[in-house]
């Protein structure tokens, strides 16, 4: 008799074997076809800074590059934000956090991908980062207009 | 005697490399050339674990299972090993190995990523015969991150195997890859591949030759550092000598009044000696590095690295450790007080090479480290104090205080020592002491700790070190 009633027992889920004998399959982890170009993303090094100027002719000149992608080279709009605006794909003159996408490359290995984004030599002017809540309060640098939710007679 | 092959074993089979990429990383050969892909990249610095093998090693004839970050060990280290990687685990019959079985069934799985990482950190604890208590396991996975599932199904799994019999298929096959590790030849190892170079002399006269050959070198001893020129600046290292491999590197002697260690002994190694005379040292390794890093970083990479955040660097300078130093044509004895000139730079010229450091053993003495960060395991020191008191009815005979994680090089705190020496073990001669740390340290600033803080921990440890010693009691938190 097959069982059907699984209640109140312990199973393991359904990709625990997988896991654990590393047969799971992420995505670095498929075959690539072949002649898969890679990509690598070259990222901001400030944390709040005006971008004066990305220099990219070493990464453009770097072994294996295929393409190189800047601001500039987004056709539509220049903002990925979800719900609200203020993500850009890559920022034209602001760098808002450490590790912002600048620009990205593609090449015919990850090893050279990630070799070639580190060439890029940028210039920046420094801004002063505005980390605690009470700076941000003090300046009125809010994320969106306060709403106000009020008791009583308006 | 000279070969250009570095051999391994691998699924019962010896496996041999012909002028391998010295800076390809274990990782990357497992993922692209062996086609595995359950070895994972997380980091790529050695500090979460997703990419843990296990490197069976012939130890007093009995394989030694020794767990390994493989994203920050270059291939041509696995050259007298055998190879493990999680698929392994896996008999050919499809039944899954214990530790596996146990993870699936404690759940100790969420995304996944990281499981394959700590089945084989706990696969090589097993395997030693290693968790016999609670303090083991936490060991054994200290060097795994876990960010989704949580450690408490994964330490369930882990001590479920207390009761299993480690009996498997690597205890079915013992003998015959013992017999397949003792074919793999001894030769020294010269590898040339495009324009690096790998060089694993076995013999100190061989490594002398090699340093004379070629003066400009990038010593590896464990690599825990060094490799990182390749993971993450993306550079290449065009010369590396291997030092692990000069046997007469790896030695621990015991005399009556020092603990001479070899450069190239594992710290792992060296914990278990220095325990007997300094527990402190042994809990501060502990908590310095993982299973992983401890397996593979020695104690003279440790010294000629200089880093500041090498904890085992105050400890040195406040035992009065000499650093025995040697080049091809000279040898001399250095003590670490002054070995450190500044970040990183140590009197260590480009063809010297460190072959042991001499410990004193202060028997009498009172021995104390205290490490501050903010992880308890496997974390870089904000401050790390050490304390070594010579006390004699009640007054202060012999001191010697060493910092590290403050600043650029790590340091004595001399002015501090010159107001306690010679003065009654009382509350107001360290409240005097403390402020006395102001001449000696400099701390800086960052994200671990702000200059302040610094400082004012260094003057709190000294403190906490007078209340243990008064009071005759441990006042750790763990």
């Amino acid at each position: 008799m097959s069982k059907e009633n699984y209640i109140e027992e312990t199973r393991p889920h359904d990709s625990a074997y997988k896991h654990v004998s590393g047969y799971a399959e992420y995505t670095d982890d498929i075959n690539e076809p072949k002649n898969t170009i890679y990509g690598a993303i070259g990222l901001s090094r400030k944390a709040h800074a005006i971008i004066k100027k990305i220099d990219l002719t070493e990464v453009k000149k770097s072994k294996g590059i295929i393409s190189v992608v800047t601001y500039s080279d987004i056709p539509g709009r220049n903002d990925v934000g979800p719900v609200f605006d203020g993500d850009p794909v890559f920022p034209k003159t602001k760098v808002e956090y450490f590790g912002q996408p600048l620009f990205a490359v593609a090449a015919i290995t990850t090893e050279l991908a990630r070799k070639a984004v580190l060439k890029a030599k940028i210039t920046y002017k420094e801004l002063k980062p505005v980390i605690t809540i009470k700076e941000a309060l003090n300046k009125k640098q809010f994320l969106f207009k306060p709403r106000k939710i009020k008791k009583g007679k308006y | 005697m000279i070969t250009n092959k570095v051999q391994f074993i691998y699924e019962n089979k010896l496996i041999e490399l012909e002028n391998p990429d010295p800076n390809q990383t274990i990782l990357n050969f497992i993922r692209d050339k062996l086609k595995k892909t359950g070895t994972k990249e997380g980091c790529a610095e050695g500090g979460c674990g997703a990419c843990t093998i296990v490197l069976g090693e012939l130890e007093n004839k009995k394989i030694k299972y020794k767990a390994i970050n493989s994203c920050i060990s270059f291939t041509p280290t696995l050259h007298g090993k055998q190879l493990i990687v999680v698929e392994n685990l896996v008999s050919k019959n499809g039944s899954y190995h214990p530790v596996q079985e146990a993870m699936a069934k404690y759940h100790a799985s969420q995304c996944g990523f990281c499981t394959p990482g700590f089945v084989m950190s706990i696969f090589a604890m097993h395997k030693n015969k290693n968790n016999k208590n609670e303090e083991n396991i936490k060991d054994a996975i200290s060097g795994n991150l876990c960010r989704c599932t949580g450690y408490r199904p994964i330490i369930d799994a882990a001590r479920s195997l207390k009761k299993q019999n480690s009996y498997d298929d690597f205890d079915r096959n013992n003998s015959k890859i013992i017999k397949l590790l003792k074919k793999i030849n001894n030769k020294n190892i010269i590898i040339k591949h495009k324009n690096k170079n790998y060089f694993a002399p076995k013999t100190v006269d061989e490594l002398k030759k090699t340093i004379q050959q070629n003066p400009n070198p990038n010593f590896l001893s464990g690599g825990t550092d060094l490799s990182l020129i390749v993971t993450k600046k993306r550079k290449e290292i065009p010369f590396i000598i291997d030092l692990r491999e000069v046997k007469e590197l790896d030695f621990i002697k015991v005399s009556k009044n020092y603990l001479e260690i070899g450069a190239a002994t594992p710290l792992i190694k060296f914990e278990n000696e220095i325990k007997k005379y300094y527990p402190d040292f042994y809990s501060i390794l502990k908590r310095y590095g993982s299973v992983q890093i401890r397996n593979v970083g020695t104690i003279g990479g440790n010294i000629a690295t200089a880093s500041p955040i090498g904890d085992s660097l105050p400890i040195l300078l406040s035992l009065n450790a000499e650093i025995l130093i040697e080049s091809f044509n000279q040898r001399k004895v250095l003590p670490i007080n002054n070995f450190f000139i500044d970040y990183r730079k140590t009197k260590l010229k480009r063809t010297e090479f460190i072959r042991s450091i001499k410990i004193p053993l202060f028997k009498k003495n009172i021995f104390k480290i205290f490490k501050i960060s903010k992880r308890f395991d496997d974390d870089i020191s904000s401050v790390c104090a050490s304390f070594n008191f010579k006390i004699n009815n009640n007054k202060i005979k012999e001191v010697y205080i060493a910092y590290g994680g403050m600043a650029a090089i790590p340091k004595r705190a001399k002015a501090c020592e010159d107001i306690l020496k010679n003065k009654p073990l009382t509350i107001n001669t360290f409240e005097q002491a403390k402020n006395y740390l102001e001449k000696d340290l400099s701390p800086i600033g960052d994200m671990r700790a702000s200059k302040e803080y610094r400082l004012e921990i260094a003057k709190n440890l000294l403190m906490k070190c007078f209340i243990e010693i008064n009071t005759n009691k441990l006042t750790r938190v763990n």
